[in-house]
């Protein structure tokens, strides 16, 4: 008879091990991140985030890949919207330690995961597949992680072959009004998928954690390389460069003409450095073709 | 006397010239530089740069520098106030607000001319002040006030902007720093004829000025128009400032400080102040470019000189404030500060009712929001949790208007100056100081090193104030210079950050524009405690906040220590502001209107005045904290932000009325 209890106890087991199993399998992890660097890795790992921070912010600046439909806006990434982020009831948080302040409201709401790719010394290509799997760990992803990684590092190595290999340093500058760029240099993202096909940076001089630095256009003087322009260009400055005397010189004395790339986000990680080494490969060859 | 402006102007162009030169003879032969000015070798690449970027941005920190200069004199003569300057008609400010609808709206307005768009802004904000002032012969208080309220006005709105799209008003703020980077003659070119032809122009007025600077009647029975000679020389004015913010972008300080330095070093006389006025004003600008050039290489790239100005100017005026001489009473005469004999009286019932409707209005506003299904009523959703957030943040609305409120009235009526508010008098500055330098110097993010930055920051500031205060008594005029000092230094801190494009400015913008976002129920209780007292406290004091606005001659005859209670008031301003700012971040200029505000509806008595400003304070705040929720939900409007909007809005009609 005393076999009765244990019985019953094993049936218990069995069955409450079973729900949790299937609760894993059937409800996916409800998680919602604020920073767009771990919204883009978390869409790309095939998560839907039950909400993310600026929608239209990403959608005018990341871009791709593109937000799932289901996929609700909480507000700005400072301030995310306390009272909808605990309606929607999420299981997990990510935020960015930029963000650090908001973590003890936050983590009244459900358990946050603080956690960055941009700081010193960070960005490198180990650093980007770093983050990417310790995103993959947080949300049971790792396969999934580990074949981002793989094929994104397939994909790169397809796109050294293509890139013209006569290709000067690059200067990589994103121009924020008519005089002044922010110019990316070590620890930024566009260098590392320069890099990775191939080609390198001509900007030597210090960057911020962010890896790039503010420059008025005359000191881009002396520096040889390409110029790559990373769009978007702000209204008014493709006229005013037109007109400028001595931007003309500045990019006759390179000996390159000018070119430009279309937008990726320039503080993002594995897919952005993907989009963005697609987008070089490309421009460059167009250059060599005419 | 007369030695001591010449040898100033004589050391400051010696400096200039020394750092020319040494700047020249670098690279190159000496000779073969300079002669890069007009005949460049373009074969050399030192020569080319030196041609379209050295020398057309040495002309332009000259050109620019004397028109600031000249713009700041005749604001500060015809609108009688040492602490007016190119920026206070709004001109800066509405530049900047055109420049940002443009960009994110009406990019095509920017593709055709971008300084014509800036030019447009600061002419509308110019041509709003004539409007609101107009009924008073544009009168100088009223003009000052306008001016303040319309700079707050278009900043509110231009911080909202900002905050919703920083990405893409990036560049707007390298603009909003005053780089002063060059390529090419195009910009020297442009200004030099317009800025001479204006500066010959207001020389023309400087004999009617001078009648002007005796006094008012003796101008007007001299058969001076008043009128004519305000819009004249106000927008000659507005014009030289807003050709250079148009050109390239804003420079603080330089059109306040070019003429203060003036007087400072014994010019009184008009037509020698101009002509001093320009040469100082252009030499300090062409240095402070110069030395900012000569900075090892990242530095002199993160600082642009129109942030620089402010800040090595910011410590030179703390250091020559005690060396001003000055009347003890402003000469800013005061519509709007001055004690007045038949002030509406305010009933029991009154203030019942109105604490009444505040109680109310906490209930209905905590019940009532958007959220995930659009519109609720608590009561019907049933879900009470999410009072566990609203609530803190309304409250905390309600307490910290209050002290803001009581703080601007004491600090209005302690300085006779209209434009005095706990913003102005520098401890604000002081708490986002201290804060900046935690959120940046890596020390801490966490909301608490903030706020032990912050509290850090406005006891400094506090105690700079008290110390260059003590030895004159703590006239209101030193006081608020002071402020304005310490307030310019934050600011040139705060443009620099923001324009340097660190990601990390986002959590800062967020706190600055004046949110209850960060409020906690653990925040709440010492917040309530600190209110509470200091209140109390206020109140005892309410018979010399009658006496003080009367000038010092007679509080002395009533048999008051002046300068012991003007500390003691300054000591009370200072924890009111401190406890307010740390909650809701120092730009809520609810301490600038509540005051105003309460005026406006006819309490002019202190205790009167100072129950109406807080309970206008606290609403207002309470409202616009709820309001700023629900207008772009999800995102949150900052609660500081919604207020100035909405009272702005009622001071500017109630302008009108005076």
């Amino acid at each position: 008879m005393a076999s009765k209890p244990l019985h019953f106890f094993i049936v218990f087991f069995a069955f409450c091990a079973s729900n949790i199993l299937n609760a894993a399998q059937i409800e996916p992890l409800r998680v919602i991140s604020i920073d767009w660097t771990q919204t883009e890795t978390l869409i790309a790992l095939g998560i839907t985030p039950i909400a993310m921070a600026q929608q239209s912010g990403y959608n005018s600046w990341v871009r791709e890949p593109a937000i799932p439909n289901s996929t609700e806006d909480i507000g700005l990434r400072s301030q995310p919207n306390l009272e909808r982020l605990a309606e929607l009831k999420p299981d997990k948080i990510f935020i960015s330690p930029l963000f650090g302040s908001l973590t003890p409201k936050l983590s009244r709401i459900a358990p946050v995961t603080e956690f960055t790719l941009y700081k010193k010394d960070n960005i490198t290509w180990e650093g980007l597949k770093g983050f990417t799997r310790r995103l993959g760990e947080e949300t049971n992803k790792q396969k999934e992680a580990n074949s981002l990684i793989y094929s994104a590092e397939q994909t790169l190595m397809g796109l050294a072959d293509k890139t013209p290999k006569d290709t000067p340093p690059l200067l990589m500058i994103q121009f924020m009004d008519s005089r002044h760029v922010r110019i990316f240099g070590t620890n930024s993202m566009y260098k590392i998928a320069a890099n990775k096909i191939g080609l390198k940076s001509a900007w030597q001089a210090e960057t911020n954690p962010w890896g790039f630095s503010l420059i008025g256009i005359d000191q881009l003087m002396d520096i040889k390389g390409q110029i790559i322009i990373i769009k978007p260009l702000p209204a008014g400055v493709e006229r005013s460069l037109q007109r400028d005397q001595f931007w003309q010189y500045l990019v006759k004395n390179t000996g390159q003409p000018a070119l430009t790339v279309e937008p990726t986000w320039s503080f993002g990680a594995i897919p952005s450095t993907l989009r963005f080494a697609e987008q070089l490969t490309k421009t460059l060859n167009n250059k060599e073709k005419q | 006397m007369r030695i001591l402006p010449i040898g100033f102007i004589i050391i400051l162009t010696i400096s200039v010239a020394l750092l020319m030169g040494w700047q020249l003879s670098l690279n190159d032969t000496f000779t073969l530089n300079l002669t890069s000015l007009l005949q460049p070798n373009w074969l050399s690449n030192n020569s080319i740069k030196l041609h379209l970027t050295w020398w057309p941005r040495v002309f332009t920190t000259f050109i620019c520098g004397a028109a600031l200069a000249v713009a700041g004199v005749l604001m500060q003569q015809v609108l009688r106030n040492p602490l007016a300057s190119p920026t206070t008609l709004g001109v800066a400010s509405g530049a900047s607000f055109s420049l940002m609808m443009a960009t994110l709206y009406a990019p095509w307005l920017i593709e055709l001319s971008y300084s014509f768009v800036a030019m447009a802004g600061g002419l509308i904000a110019m041509g709003i002040v004539f409007a609101l002032s107009w009924r008073r012969a544009l009168s100088p208080t009223i003009v000052v006030i306008s001016g303040l309220i319309l700079n707050l006005y278009f900043g509110a709105f231009s911080t909202v902007l900002l905050i919703m799209n920083q990405e893409k008003l990036a560049g707007l703020m390298i603009w909003g720093a005053g780089s002063l980077v060059q390529t090419g003659w195009e910009n020297v070119t442009y200004l030099t004829p317009r800025i001479i032809a204006l500066i010959i122009v207001a020389f023309l007025f400087v004999k009617p000025l001078t009648l002007l600077q005796l006094s008012e009647s003796g101008a007007k029975s001299l058969g001076v128009s008043l009128t004519k000679l305000r819009i004249i020389c106000l927008g000659v004015a507005v014009l030289l400032t807003s050709l250079v913010v148009a050109t390239v972008g804003i420079i603080g300080f330089i059109g306040l400080a070019a003429p203060a330095i003036t007087r400072l070093i014994g010019v009184h006389r008009l037509l020698p102040k101009f002509l001093a006025s320009i040469f100082i004003g252009a030499l300090l600008l062409t240095l402070t470019d110069l030395v900012i050039q000569q900075l090892p290489d990242l530095m002199s790239i993160m600082i642009p000189t129109g942030a620089a100005t402010a800040a090595l100017g910011a410590p030179l005026m703390l250091w020559l404030l005690p060396k001003l001489a000055m009347r003890s009473q402003t000469h800013t005469e005061t519509v709007l500060t001055r004690h007045s004999e038949q002030g509406r009286h305010l009933s029991k019932y009154t203030i019942w009712i109105a604490l009444g409707s505040v109680f109310i209005g906490l209930f209905i506003f905590s019940c009532l929001s958007i959220g995930n299904q659009g519109w609720s009523w608590i009561f019907t959703t049933g879900n009470w949790s999410v009072l566990e957030w609203r609530l803190p943040r309304l409250i905390a609305a309600i307490l910290a208007g209050a002290m803001l409120a009581t703080a601007g009235t004491i600090i209005q009526r302690l300085s006779g100056n209209p434009m005095a508010s706990p913003e102005v008098i520098g401890i604000s500055s002081g708490t986002a100081l201290g804060v900046i330098v935690t959120l940046f110097s890596g020390l801490s993010s966490s909301l608490a090193g903030m706020y032990v930055g912050g509290f850090i920051g406005a006891l400094s500031s506090v105690s700079l104030i008290i110390l260059l205060n003590r030895k004159t008594g703590f006239q209101p005029e030193k006081v608020l210079l002071t402020g304005v000092a310490i307030t310019a230094l934050m600011g040139a801190i705060q443009t620099i950050v923001l324009a340097g494009g660190d990601p990390r400015s986002y959590q800062l913008l967020a706190w600055l524009a004046g949110t209850t976002y960060y409020v906690t129920n653990s925040t709440l209780i010492p917040l309530a405690i600190a209110t509470s007292i200091s209140l109390s406290i206020a109140f005892t004091c309410h018979r010399w906040l009658d006496i003080l606005p009367l000038g010092e001659t007679s509080a002395r005859s009533l048999g008051m220590n002046v300068s012991r209670s003007r500390m003691l008031l300054l000591f009370l301003v200072s924890g009111l502001t401190v406890s307010a700012t740390l909650v809701v971040g120092p730009l809520s200029f609810i301490g600038l209107m509540a005051p105003h505000l309460a005026r406006l509806l006819g309490f002019s008595r202190a205790k009167e005045h100072l129950i109406a400003s807080i309970l206008v304070g606290s609403t207002l705040m309470l409202f616009s904290d709820w309001l700023g929720r629900q207008l772009l939900y999800p995102e949150d409007i900052p609660t500081g932000m919604v207020a100035s909007i909405i009272g702005g809005l009622y001071l500017m009609w109630g302008l009108r009325k005076l």
